[in-house]
């Protein structure tokens, strides 16, 4: 039976379980190499193909040819690769064509452009000093974390406070009246007030002088201080804080702080008292500073009859109290503590649970 | 393997193992990242290897990573679809070593890696056996098969040998 491509499997297989023929095999490997396509479709190395015995040939082609070659041309690539005896190249080199060809295959040697290098090396070197380096990043890499953490809760805590004041609203604070509280408390506390140097509340005082409506129904008083500080904040018409005092309307609950004195900041220019009051004026029915008013709600608050929510207020408006009022913006009223250290009561946003 | 030993290494194998990727992907950006990491790798191994396997190491490293990544990219090193008559203006002016180069990019990944390892690096049939988890049966073959298909290519665009 003659090989061709169409039969050339059944004859491999056979070769591959040894039931093939002298014949055959030497049938089969000249097919093979004379269609070395074919060699593809097969991964010789997982398999020998038996060799074929020595025949009538003389020379290279009469040689056996050693397992795996299946071509004439790949074993004559092992010749030139000089993996095969001295007999194999001395009887391949004594045909000319396989001497020409053998010759050709020793040629397909590629050789390495050694101008190509690698261009930046100083970038994979590593040392001592990468090492000790590698470490200050890390040093650098905690701190970063540590200062993040640090931020992170002194903006929580500062993020807290206003939470745990901002009670009130405009809506539930209402004014009333109260004399009796006034004539008690009115030379509590004068420390608070406003800070006149500040500019904007000087601007804003002008201004809102100019336009003070004297019959205005909180402008029930007239603290004149330009005479004893004339630096200060032009004298007009106070409001009577004490009479926005909450009310205790039943126990555990309080009545609100007057809203509109610190949003309205014509109301809390109009309040201005930087000065403690002289005795002649304590006598009088003087109404309350801003600071006056808070240290008296505070106290209230902190005695511990208003509800536990009230307290942690108070504790604040006490601290509020005991600072200079330094500047009233849109509802938000800034505090100047001891040490220059300020803070703000968004009064706007202030609301008592009950 | 001390750090004077890895920096030795970095300047007696990263040419070598730069023109080795280079040659096979024929992308330079990308054998610069590949030998990078293959480093980077020895690197973070550097007491586990040993000074005498550095360069084995690097280059098995180098081209597995470099086989990754031709997967993951997808990338076909077939380039049969490139006329070898196109070449022929150029083989005039080329050199046998350029021609060769142009012929080993037509040739299977596998083959392509061995006749690399043999020829720009001098391995043994088993060190390339090692690097690239062939049989030495199977480097042989495929060494053979390189050498015969670049012979036929030369042959094919009627280059003088």
């Amino acid at each position: 039976m003659t090989i061709n491509t169409d039969n050339y499997e059944a004859f491999l297989l056979d070769a591959i379980e040894g039931r093939l023929s002298p014949e055959d095999q030497a049938a089969l490997l000249v097919f093979l190499s004379e269609h070395p396509e074919l060699e593809a479709d097969f991964d010789l190395a997982d398999f020998e193909l038996p060799t074929v015995a020595a025949t009538e040939k003389s020379g290279f082609d009469a040689l056996r040819m050693p397992a795996p070659f299946t071509s004439k041309d790949l074993w004559m690539a092992a010749v030139a690769e000089g993996d095969l005896d001295d007999a194999f190249a001395r009887a391949a080199l004594a045909d000319a064509d396989h001497a020409a060809a053998i010759a050709g295959l020793k040629r397909m040697k590629l050789a390495p452009d050694t101008a190509v290098v690698y261009p930046n090396k100083a970038a994979l070197r590593r040392g001592a000093a990468v090492i000790q380096l590698q470490w200050v990043y890390r040093a650098a890499a905690v701190a970063a974390v540590l200062f993040g953490l640090f931020l992170g809760g002194w903006w929580m805590l500062n993020q807290d406070a206003p939470a745990r004041l901002a009670r009130f609203t405009p809506r539930e604070l209402e004014v009333t009246k109260n004399p009796a509280q006034t004539d008690a408390d009115s030379g509590m506390n004068t420390v608070g007030t406003i800070n006149n140097n500040t500019p904007q509340v000087d601007r804003d005082g002008a201004s809102i002088q100019k336009k003070n409506d004297p019959d205005a129904p909180l402008a029930t008083n007239t603290a004149d201080v330009r005479s004893s500080a004339p630096h200060r904040v032009a004298p007009r018409p106070a409001i009577n804080v004490a009479a926005a005092l909450p009310e205790r309307s039943a126990a555990g609950t309080v009545r609100p702080l007057d809203a509109s004195v610190f949003v309205n900041p014509e109301n809390v220019a109009a309040l201005t008292v930087d000065q403690p009051s002289p005795p002649a004026k304590k006598a009088e029915q003087r109404p309350l500073t801003v600071t006056e008013y808070l240290a008296r709600e505070a106290q209230t608050r902190i005695k511990g009859e208003a509800p536990a929510a009230d307290e942690a207020l108070g504790t604040t408006l006490a601290t509020a109290a005991e600072s200079t009022v330094e500047n009233i913006s849109n509802g938000q009223v800034a505090f100047r503590r001891k040490g220059n250290r300020s803070f703000f009561l968004k009064v706007g946003q202030l609301s008592i649970e009950r | 393997m001390t750090v004077t030993e890895y920096n030795t290494a970095v300047e007696e194998h990263a040419d070598a193992l730069f023109r080795f990727i280079r040659s096979h992907l024929r992308d330079e950006e990308q054998a610069r990242d590949i030998v990078q990491e293959s480093y980077t790798k020895l690197w973070l191994k550097v007491d586990e290897v040993n000074v005498d396997k550095a360069r084995s190491y690097l280059f098995t490293t180098g081209y597995r990573t470099m086989i990754d990544w031709i997967r993951r990219e997808k990338k076909n090193a077939d380039f049969e679809g490139v006329d070898p008559s196109a070449y022929t203006s150029r083989q005039a002016e080329a050199g046998l070593n350029e021609v060769l180069h142009e012929a080993l990019a037509r040739l299977p990944e596998v083959q392509r890696t061995v006749v690399l390892l043999r020829d720009y690096e001098g391995y043994t049939y088993e060190e390339i056996a090692e690097i690239t988890g062939l049989s030495d049966a199977q480097v042989k073959v495929y060494i053979y098969r390189a050498r015969v298909a670049l012979k036929a290519y030369l042959v094919s665009i009627d280059y003088v040998i």
